[in-house]
Order: structure tokens, then sequence, then C-alpha cells
């Protein structure tokens, strides 16, 4: 069998046809690799921008309501734990003769309900947050009511004072279902949402490959494209390719500032808990010392030494006894420590101000592309023509 | 057409399809609001892991220990729950009287074979119409005792009580285990005996117009309750005398039941004392540490029970939330929570046999059975009538000598109040006076 054999082509139009077809490819490369420059840099600015704003979107949150909510929670409950042994000192001197449970309770209540409403209004734990609060203040409602009634009953002489004055605080304290320990809740879902809020924008390797990826994808190929420019059209730099790669460094840099002011914020949320646990802190050393007073009171009217105040007195005492009340933090203390904390947020917002740099920079990066290429396309527009 | 058109029409319908998928993929929801948290509402998710697992829904419960004012607060908003379940039939009553629920009864049918007439009467929460599933139920009026420690025949009229409890005094004893305890709402478990007492003593008739706020509370039938309570379980017939009362929760009392040596030998309290005792630190079995006799009745013919409930009532009505409301109501959905323990169902189908113990038993029996069920009258009094019957209660145990005061003061709250705030709950069975 006889093989075909093409037919060599004539020596000048076989030249011409290879440089027509070098310069065909030449043309498509410009094309293709202008296009994964424009497109990769497309990427880059939409994942660093969103990545950006996901940060200090957080930070704003964090800093002008989910700290805010936490802090107001802590405060309602220390608030009403100092009301509450307020109202009981004031029965055990007897001022409550003349002023009740006396001005100074009254002033503790308006802070706590003061505090309940700007836990309203920064709740960041959505229905969860809002029912805690009805609870919270439908309780708080009840409390108030049983020192009225305590006051109602001491100016009477009716023996009834001390037992409302016991029922008032039962309801503050009552294991899993006091005012106390609804309070507990509301400052859990608050922190609850705040660990969501920060694991949203968190820097997980996964996050961190999202954002690296194009960037290195876009500096690889702004490399490539000056090689190229160099291997084909003989220069040895070009410089809008140049000065684009330089302008993405820069972007890098301001995403980086997202990546570092997540970390700060993430350090302020530690200091956060602490201060949360430096008011609990304070609320349970202030507590001891009315629970104390309250259990002097209670026995005082019951026969105590030899069990005539049945079995909850008995059991409310032997674990006032176990307790620890540990020391009470200053206000100094506590000043300092929100001080701390608010700048440390501060801190992390700092360059929340360079987010619209981000786009601007890639749109320059883009700009910077164009020019770069514009010549060697115009020029491979005309020989076309 | 040209390619690119097609192309992006294809696409175009690719997504509308996938959404459509997703769509598809996501189950209906019934949203439910109800009261119970803790091992409570663990037990109720029970219930509804089970009709999930069968009808392919999704039920998101949210429990709150402030129910009243979180539904009011979504009722108002125009959010409310599919379902709710209610503590308080009066609650309930006004509810549907302010047309926010949807009435039961082509949803659930007749049902006349599992609920008793009497029942389905309370369920229409004083309506022409059906509006509640009772999930739960409990007896009032129960006396429990320690089968151990008082063994022999039980009272069974008042005057047998009043000789009962003289001779547990006269060998040294104290009859009652007593605490009035209960935040935010002390008081109560007073009010539940005046309650009981009036009803045993005055029948379901009288107790439904005092109920219903057409009876005065110095009324010769009210006093008479009052003055019983106080010679049955007065000052010196309860353990620790009054102050210790008044400190007591009520649901520490029933520990003298069981203490070493023994503190007191009988607990008036509802059926969910059996729980409560459960729940003490030592092992109680059912029947041999504890049981339990009905508080006598003076009335001629059957006695009428106080008796509470937890009502399911529909706010939104959806398929889902029909179908849900349908498994609650049905045996099946009935005998789960029993079957757990600390729950009882008025479902005559749901077979003794789910329950765990004899005393169980005997209480699931009565609950489904003919008698008359009254409701307790406090969770149908207005809120400020029942917060001064709660106080006035404690102002008894305090000084019983206070209390035509009381029951005067009483009276004047019930006269301020006007008169379409009241219900007209009568008895389960009881036609409306």
């Amino acid at each position: 069998m006889t093989a075909l054999r093409p037919s060599p082509l004539p020596g000048p139009l076989h030249r011409v046809r290879r440089r027509l077809r070098a310069r065909w490819k030449t043309r498509t490369a410009l094309r293709s690799l202008l296009a994964g420059l424009l497109a990769t840099t497309a990427v880059v600015a939409a994942f660093s921008w969103a990545a950006f704003d996901s940060v200090h979107d957080t930070i704003d949150t964090v800093d002008t309501r989910t700290s805010r909510a936490l802090l107001a929670a802590s405060a309602a409950k220390s608030a009403l734990v100092e009301a509450d042994q307020l109202a009981i000192n004031s029965f055990v001197t007897g001022e409550a003769r003349l002023s009740g449970p006396g001005d100074r309770y009254q002033n503790r209540i308006a802070a706590a309900s003061q505090s309940l409403a700007q836990v309203a209004e920064d709740n960041v734990a959505g229905d969860a947050g809002s029912e805690q609060i009805q609870v919270v203040e439908g309780l708080l409602v009840a409390y108030t009511g049983w020192i009225g009634q305590a006051d109602a009953h001491h100016r009477q002489d009716s023996g009834l004072a001390t037992i409302d004055l016991w029922y008032a605080s039962r309801l503050l304290h009552a294991e899993n279902s006091g005012v106390l320990a609804q309070l507990d809740q509301l400052v859990r879902v608050q922190r609850d949402a705040l660990d969501s809020q920060l694991a949203e924008s968190s820097t997980s390797p996964w996050r961190t490959a999202s954002l690296a990826v194009p960037v290195v994808l876009l500096f690889g190929l702004l490399v490539g494209a000056q090689v190229f420019h160099a291997k084909r059209f003989r220069r040895v730099f070009n410089p809008a390719l140049l000065l684009a790669t330089v302008v993405l460094a820069a972007v890098c840099v301001i995403t980086g500032h997202g990546l570092v002011a997540q970390h700060r914020v993430e350090g302020a949320d530690g200091d956060l808990r602490a201060l949360v646990g430096t008011w609990e802190n304070r609320t349970s050393a202030t507590a001891a010392v009315g629970q104390q007073a309250l259990s002097d009171l209670v026995t005082g009217e019951c026969r105590g030494a030899d069990g005539g105040c049945g079995y909850t007195v008995t059991e409310f005492i032997s674990e006032l006894r176990a307790a620890d009340a540990g020391t009470r933090p200053t206000d100094l203390e506590l000043t300092r420590q929100v001080e701390q904390v608010n700048d440390k947020i501060a801190a992390a917002n700092g360059a929340a101000d360079l987010e619209l740099l981000i786009p601007a920079g890639a749109l320059l990066i883009a700009v910077l592309v164009w020019l770069g290429f514009l010549p060697r396309l115009e020029e491979y527009r005309h020989r076309r023509r | 057409m040209t390619r690119t058109t097609a192309l992006l029409l294809t696409a175009l319908l690719a997504a509308a399809g996938l959404s459509g998928c997703a769509g598809a993929g996501s189950l209906p929801t019934v949203t439910v609001l109800g009261s119970w948290t803790g091992e409570e509402e663990k037990s109720f998710e029970a219930v509804l892991a089970e009709f999930e697992a069968e009808e392919n829904i999704d039920v998101e419960y949210s429990g709150t220990r402030a129910l009243s004012q979180v539904l009011r607060s979504e009722v108002q908003q125009g959010t409310p729950p599919d379902l709710a379940v209610l503590p308080s039939p009066g609650e309930l009553a006004n509810y549907a009287r302010d047309d926010y629920l949807q009435a039961l009864d082509d949803v659930l049918g007749p049902q006349t074979d599992e609920y008793s007439g009497q029942w389905v009467d309370l369920e229409r929460a004083a309506t022409d119409r059906r509006y509640g599933v009772a999930v739960k139920a409990d007896l009032k009026g129960t006396v429990w005792f320690n089968p151990k420690r008082l063994p022999g025949p039980k009272p069974a009229t008042e005057e047998e009580l009043s000789a009962f409890l003289r001779d547990i005094a006269g060998r040294g004893a104290t009859p009652w285990c007593m605490g009035m305890g209960s935040t935010p709402d002390s008081g109560w478990p007073g009010t539940d005996w005046v309650e009981n007492i009036l009803l045993q003593q005055a029948g379901p008739d009288v107790y439904g117009q005092w109920a219903g706020g057409r009876l005065e509370w110095t009324s010769e039938p009210v006093k008479r309750a009052w003055l019983t309570w106080g010679q049955l379980a007065g000052p010196t017939a309860v353990r620790g005398g009054p102050k210790s009362v008044l400190l007591t929760d009520f649901g520490d009392a029933g520990r003298g039941l069981f203490d070493q040596p023994v503190g007191c030998l009988l607990d008036h309290q509802g059926t969910f004392a059996m729980s409560t005792y459960k729940g003490y630190d030592m092992p109680l079995v059912a029947g041999e540490d504890f049981d339990f006799f009905p508080f006598p009745s003076s009335t001629v013919g059957d006695r009428a029970w106080e008796v509470s409930a937890d009502l399911a009532a529909m706010f939104n009505r959806t398929p889902e939330s029909e179908k849900l409301i349908r498994f609650l109501a049905s045996a099946r959905g009935q005998e789960i929570w029993p079957g757990k323990g600390g729950a009882f169902s008025v479902n005559r189908k749901v077979p003794t046999a789910v329950y765990a113990d004899d005393v169980s038993r005997k209480i699931a029996t009565t609950l489904t059975s003919s008698g008359t069920f009254c409701f307790d009258a406090s969770d149908l009094m207005p809120g400020v009538m029942r917060t001064a019957f709660y106080r006035a209660a404690l102002e008894y145990v305090n000084d019983p000598t206070r209390l035509d005061t009381a029951l005067a003061q009483l009276e004047t709250v019930r006269k301020n109040i006007e008169g379409d705030e009241w219900l007209n709950f009568p008895c389960g069975g009881r036609a409306t006076g």
C-alpha cells in the first residue's frame, strides 16, 4: 500500500503563512493575558473588599451594640443586687419605718431599668434576647411589688414584712428561675451572638486561602505579562504593569489591616469577657452581704436555732455558709477595664476608613494593566489591517 | 434566536430549577410557644420529635417562663406563634373571646370516643366552640401521705378528716406539711385549699359563680371555706407554725413526709406533687413511699374535682398546624409524655398501661372518668383579683384573726373589676349558669 504524502508547499507561501500564524498567536496571547489579568483583578477586589468589610462590620457591631448590651446586662444585674441589699439593710436598721426601702434602693432600681432598656436597644441576640428581656422585666415588676408589700406591712406591724422581703429576695436570687439567673441567661445569649459575629469574620485557614489564592494568581499573571512583553517585544520593563504590581502590593497591605483588625477585636473580646467576669465578682460580693443580712433578719423571726424556719430557710443558710463571697472590685477597677476594652475596639477599628482604597486600588490596577497592553494591542490591530 | 440568547435562557431555566429544588428540600414549619423549660421542655420535645418523624414537618418550640408577656407581645405585633400551650385556661378564654384563636371543632372532629364531654366543655373555654386541647392535666384536692407511716383507712368525709387530724395530733405528731412560697406567686398553695374546700362544701355551681365574680367574698359559703381551712390546718396543725409555712417553698414542704424523725404526715398538693417527690434526693417509690386520698367531699352525689391543665390553642391555621394539633389531641400523641412520667392525659384511649405505677394509673383513671371537673378558680379570675387572693391567703396563714378584714378587702377588689373582665367558665359537664 502506498502512503499518501502531503505535497510540499512552495517556499514563499509557507513563509507568509508562518508569519501570519505568529501574528495571530501573539494577538490572541495578548488578549487572553489581558482578559485574565482583568478578571483576576476583579476577583481580588471582590474577595478583599468583602473580607475587609466583614471584619469592620463585625467590629462596628461589637463596638456600638454587642459590648454595650453585654455590659448593660451585667450592670443591670449588679444594680438589682445592690438594690436588694439596700432594701434589706433599710429593714434591718429600722430606716424603713420612715423611708421604706429607701432612696438609694429606688435609685438602683431605676439604674437597673435603664440598663435593661439599653440591652433592649442594643440587643444582638434577636428573638432569644427580646424574650429574655421580657422575662426579666416581668419578674422585676413582681420583685418591686413584693418590696412594696414589705414596706406596707412594716408600717402596719403585721408581721409579714420580713416574709415579703424573703419572697422578694428569693425571686431575685432563686437558682435557675430567679431574676439574676434570667439575667445570666440574657448575658449568655448576647455572648453567643458575639461568638457568632466573630466566627463570621474569622481568619480561618480557608478564608485566608480564599484571599491569598487570587492575589498570588494576579501577581503571577503580572510577572508573566512582564516576561511575555520582555521576550516578545524586547522591552526590559513594562512601566504600567510594574506600577500595577506595586498597587497590588498596596491593596494586599490594606487587606492585611483587616486581618490584623480581626485579631485585635478577638483580643478585645477576651477583655470584654474578663470585664463581664469582674462585674460578676462585684455582684457576688454584694449579694453575699445582702443575703447574710436577710438570713439574720429571717432567723430572728422563725426560731432558726431549733429548725422552726423550715427546710427552705435551713437550706438557704447552709448554702450561704458554703458560698465564698470573694472581694468586691471597685468602681475604679471597672472603669479601667471598660477603658481598656474600648481602646482595643477603637484600635481594631482604626483602619476602617481604608475600606474604599481596595476597590479604588483594584480599579487602578485594571487601568494600569490596560495601559500596559494598549500599545502592543494597537500595534497588532494596525498590522492586521 | 442566537446561540448566546439560547445559552442565557438555558442558564436562567437551570437556575430557576435549582432554586425550585432548594425550596422543595426545606421542611414546612410549625411554631409553638409554651411555658415549659428544663426537664418539661425535654419531655414535650420528645412528643414533638415523634410528630416531626411521622409527618416530615419541622416544629420550632420556644419555651419561656414569661409566656403571658411574650405571647401578648407577639399577638400585638401581629406575629403570634402557630400554636401556643397555655397553663391558664383564663388566658385561653380571653384570647378566644377576642377572636385571636382558631376554633378546633372541624379540625379535630367530635372525638367523643377519646374525650369525655366534661373535658370538651372545659376545652371550649367559656365559649360555644372548642378552642383548646389539654396536652396534660392534673388533679387538685389530693392529700398525699406516706403509707409506711400512715397505714389504714383514710377519711371519706369532712367529719372523719377532723377526727383523723385530732387523732394524729393526739399522738403528738404534726398533721400537715405546708409551704406557701412559690416565687413570683407565693400564696397560691393557700388559694388551692380555699378553692378545693369551697368546691367540696358548696358544689360546682356555687364554685362557678364565685370564680366568675358573681358571688361575694364575704358570703357564707366563701367565708366557711376559709374558716374550714383554718380549723383543719391552723397554726398548731402545721409543721413549724405559720412563719415556717410562709417561709417554706411549696415544693420543699412535702419533704416532711419522708424525714427522719417524721416531720409531718399529710401534704395537700395537686398530682404534680409526684414529680416533686421524685425530684428529692432520695429513692422514693410511688405506692410504697407516697400515695394520696381525695380531700373529702360534703356534697351530695359524685364529688367534683378541681383540675389544672396545659391547653394547646391555635393562632394560625395552616395545614401543618392542623396536623400538629390533631397529633397532640390523638391518643398516639397523648401517650408519649405520660409514658416518660410526669404527665397525665385526659384522652380516654391512652391505655393506663403506659403509666409506670398504680398511683399514676389511679390519677389517669380519675381524670378520664365521668366526674365533674372544675378548673382552678384563681386561674380564671382577672389578674388583679388573683394576686389579691394570693396575698390574702398569706395574710390568713400569718394571722387567722384578720379573716374578716381580708375578705372585705377582697370584696372591694371584686367590686372594682368591670363585669366583662370576668369569665363565665362553668365546670366541665355543668351548664352555663
